[in-house]
């Protein structure tokens, strides 16, 4: 229901301007520049990088289905457009409460850790409390044992006021959420002696769709992260969970060393020279580098004036795609300059090379 | 004395074991004193220990060769949660920055477990060649036999690597190995000197029964009727994954009063922890499961081991079955058998060897590769390029290379070698085919005994066996009337979310006030 729900809301969106396959890559969350400002531009910002663990093959076989249903219809270009039928079901379940829950752009990467911290740190606690160390861990990334096993070791000559505590802080929060919503949040936990669901468990004693239990739980955190967000002093214990997150750049490894670069101030053709990379590889670092960055210096690049003159091209062909764009300015004006300013302006290209990184 | 003081001592500071199992204390004796050691030890006896303790108490690096990625990750987490810390496991599906990170600090582990894959990448051989390695353990040495069952080329050229490694002394383990697996493994490891410590493992408090049905209905049915009499912690094994999801929720649905799951490699590792979690907290009363499941867990009251689907060999089904009564009570295995069942086992056995009428056009194919360049391009377009499965490649790869066929990753071509290293290749794939027939023939010969099932079962693999301590199988009398197990209590699941979150956080609870 939910899976299906956001998927054929996206198609809606969508409409025929991208392929199915832009759908999956959206709720995966890919770090590629196209899927960002499809995000954007099709205002679907909230399903960002909500279903990181969603596998390919399932994500064929419920789009399958939705065909099937005759809620859906593929079209030879592999984009989808909405059935009669589709449309009034969309429109039927469009108050559904929990897809509101979604933030997926803000929230994507904040939830994971966020979840993983809680989980572990429950797990560590309320063993130790009963003295039993040799338990096996639910979660076992580097990234999230480091700050569970720091924070263990501050709370430990206060391990029943913390458990205590953070028991009435949850028992504040599920009480925001629907009965079900909160049985599944608290089935999932592991404590002394016991190991939470899975999500087929969880699927199956809540006669809910496997595909759905993951977005059930992402949804719910992100709806207690906004709490959260919104009363710190309510909740001192759970915001400090969002503290000190690990630092994922967005970015890729490659893009990174040229940014690194950039800001020791070489140019983009002598950082291609010392990379032994093609200038435009180096202009695809950077428009994926001001994809991401809010501080990119944008003027360095492009005068005010140019950027004008290209939002206003842009504005006119209302297709966004580069060579329309590029006909509309003046000569001097590059096709790396056009793709700068509509990454940094955060509107999608279509077609051309963009999808390359 | 000294050194048995300070193995006592290990035991119970490390390992929180207060004494050694039977066998246990002998063989790492013969670790501690350098020597080489074969030994075969009943699943469930505590095989790992043999090796873990010396490990601990050596100054340089243990290496353990193990074949499944998951079996490697599940002894680590056991080790770690123990905090025995300094053991990682190496293989190929690390990511790239992890395993670096690992191979940086290769002295910093006492413990090291890797794919037998693994060492047989050149760089990661001149790594551990730069560090002192005080034993070399073969976990699940019967992989090294072609007699054994899961026959796997890169186990054989563990020999090789051993000489590469300056030939440090050697530990390989089983639970389950005929004399004829025994003497492969002394041979190919080139090890003459080598002590063997065989302890035989029949398991007296086991009692086996076939049950001969019509169809799958008959085994659903008796299913329900078995577990709807017995709330016993139970597994049922199964060929298919999707099998164990399917008779999972049916059985869910018939028995709304046991918590059953399902478990199979398919699974992520977050889940397939969370399942054999619940399983040993005894959260779970029944779970369906592949093979996979069971390695490395050692829950001590298992009653009912179910075989759904029957395995390709009876060293596979031994290994299940060993799973039940490990506490010593009176445990039962049941195989289930309808008419048929035998299409499974023999189709997943040509999954495993590259099919011999195509072996012409495979070999076609491979020299239209090389004569457009005779560097091999990456597996997974090999296997798209040849139409074989990954298991079939790992076999021709192996032949090939053996053969001249392949060297440094290029085909190597001679019009004269070809034809006749491709007859061989074909007869050694004809081989191997029969030998895996004869393997799923004597399990299906012991499906259909009429005599006693115990004498036929345990006598390919030792001299004797002790009698047994309750009833001995179907066909010596055995009937599910005479048998009454302790019964697990009915437990209550259906609490609020409120309740639940109390329970965990022990609010109400003042037993636990830290002291």
């Amino acid at each position: 229901m939910l899976f299906d729900y956001i998927v054929i809301s996206c198609c809606s969106r969508f409409r025929e301007g991208r392929s199915i396959s832009a759908i999956y890559h959206l709720l995966k969350g890919r770090r590629s520049i196209q899927t960002v400002q499809d995000a954007h531009i099709y205002q679907l910002k909230h399903f960002y990088g909500i279903y990181p663990g969603l596998q390919k093959q399932h994500f064929d076989k419920q789009i399958h289905k939705l065909v099937e249903d005759n809620r859906l219809v593929l079209n030879n270009d592999l984009t989808a457009v909405l059935t009669d039928f589709g449309q009034n079901w969309l429109h039927k379940h469009r108050g559904n409460v929990t897809v509101q829950y979604f933030n997926g752009m803000d929230y994507y990467q904040k939830a994971t850790v966020f979840w993983e911290r809680l989980l572990l740190l429950i797990q560590t606690m309320t063993n130790s409390i009963k003295h039993h160390f040799h338990f096996i861990p639910v979660i076992d990334k580097p990234i999230i044992t480091s700050w569970v096993r720091k924070q263990y070791h501050q709370l430990r000559p206060h391990q029943t006021v913390f458990l205590n505590r953070l028991y009435g802080e949850l028992h504040h929060l599920l009480q925001c959420f629907s009965g079900m919503e909160a049985n599944i949040f608290v089935d999932s936990l592991t404590g002394y002696h016991h190991y939470g669901m899975s999500s087929f468990q969880i699927a199956y004693h809540y006669r809910l769709k496997q595909i759905d239990v993951p977005l059930a739980k992402t949804a719910m955190v992100h709806r207690m992260l906004f709490i959260i967000g919104q009363n710190e002093a309510t909740y001192p214990l759970l915001a400090n969970f969002l503290r000190e997150l690990p630092h994922e750049s967005r970015i890729t490894n490659s893009a990174s060393k040229t940014k690194e670069l950039l800001e020791k101030q070489y140019s983009a053709e002598e950082i291609a020279e010392a990379r032994h990379l093609k200038l435009n590889t180096i202009y695809d670092h950077m428009v994926e580098i001001a994809l991401y960055d809010d501080c990119f210096p944008l003027e360095t690049y492009v005068l005010p004036d140019e950027q004008a003159e290209i939002m206003a091209a842009a504005r006119k062909t209302s297709s966004y795609k580069l060579k329309d764009i590029k006909q509309e300015v003046s000569e001097t004006i590059s096709y790396f300059q056009i793709r700068l300013v509509l990454a940094v302006k955060k509107i999608s290209q279509q077609g051309d090379h963009v999808d390359r990184i | 004395m000294l050194i048995e003081y300070k193995l006592k001592e290990q035991l119970r500071d490390q390992f929180h074991i207060s004494s050694f199992r039977p066998g246990q204390e002998e063989i790492i004796n013969d670790v501690m004193a350098g020597h080489d050691v074969l030994a075969i030890l009943p699943t469930g006896s505590g095989k790992s220990l043999c090796y873990q303790l010396p490990a601990s108490l050596f100054k340089g690096v243990t290496l353990v060769v193990s074949p499944l990625i998951s079996l490697m990750e599940d002894q680590v987490k056991q080790l770690k949660a123990i905090g025995f810390k300094k053991a990682v496991a190496l293989n190929s599906f690390m990511n790239p920055r992890e395993k670096r990170h690992v191979l940086q600090q290769l002295e910093q582990y006492k413990l090291i477990y890797l794919s037998p894959e693994i060492l047989q990448h050149s760089d990661i051989i001149r790594r551990f060649k730069r560090i002192a390695i005080d034993l070399f353990v073969i976990d699940e040495a019967h992989c090294i036999s072609q007699w054994g069952h899961e026959f796997r080329p890169d186990y054989l050229r563990l020999g090789d690597v051993l000489k590469q490694l300056n030939d440090p002394p050697v530990m390989a383990l089983s639970a389950t190995a005929t004399q004829e697996v025994q003497r492969d493994i002394i041979t190919s490891l080139n090890r003459s000197d080598v002590v063997s410590h065989i302890y035989p493992m029949d398991r007296e408090n086991i009692t086996f029964t076939v049950k001969k049905v019509d169809d799958d209905r008959q085994k659903q049915d008796i299913l329900l009727k078995l577990l709807k009499r017995y709330r016993v912690p139970t597994l049922i094994y199964f060929s298919s994954k999707q099998k164990t999801e399917d008779i999972a929720a049916f059985l869910s649905e018939n028995l709304p009063s046991h918590r059953i799951a399902f478990y199979h490699g398919g699974m992520d590792q977050l889940d397939r922890i969370a399942i054999q979690q619940q399983f040993m907290n005894d959260q779970l009363d029944i779970i369906c499961c592949t093979s996979a499941f069971g390695m490395g867990i050692n829950k001590q009251d298992i009653r009912l081991v179910l075989h759904y689907h029957f395995p390709l060999q009876m060293e596979s089904f031994l290994q299940e079955i060993g799973r039940a009564g490990r506490d010593g009570k009176s445990s039962i295995s049941l195989l289930m058998y309808a008419p048929g069942d035998e299409a499974l086992p023999r189709s997943m056995i040509h999954h495993e060897l590259p099919p011999v009428e195509d072996l012409r056009h495979i070999f076609s194919v491979l020299y239209h590769l090389y004569s457009h360049n005779p560097k091999l391009p990456p597996t997974d377009e090999i296997l798209v390029l040849l139409g074989i499965n990954e298991i079939q490649w790992r076999f021709l790869h192996y032949q090939m290379e053996k053969h001249g066929m392949i060297k440094d990753n290029r085909i190597v071509f001679h019009q004269e070698d070809w034809r006749p290293i491709i007859r061989d290749i074909k007869q050694i794939i004809i081989t191997r085919y029969t030998l895996k027939e004869r393997k799923l023939d004597d399990i299906i010969s012991w499906i259909h005994e009429e005599k006693c099932l115990r004498d036929h079962l345990y006598k390919g693999f030792q001299d004797n066996y002790k009698p047994p301590l309750y009833a001995c199988c179907s066909n010596c009398g055995f009937s599910f009337n005479d048998w009454e197990p302790e019964q697990t209590q009915a437990g209550q699941d259906a609490f609020s979310w409120e309740t639940k979150l109390k329970t965990l956080f022990f609010i109400g609870d003042h037993s636990n006030e830290t002291k």
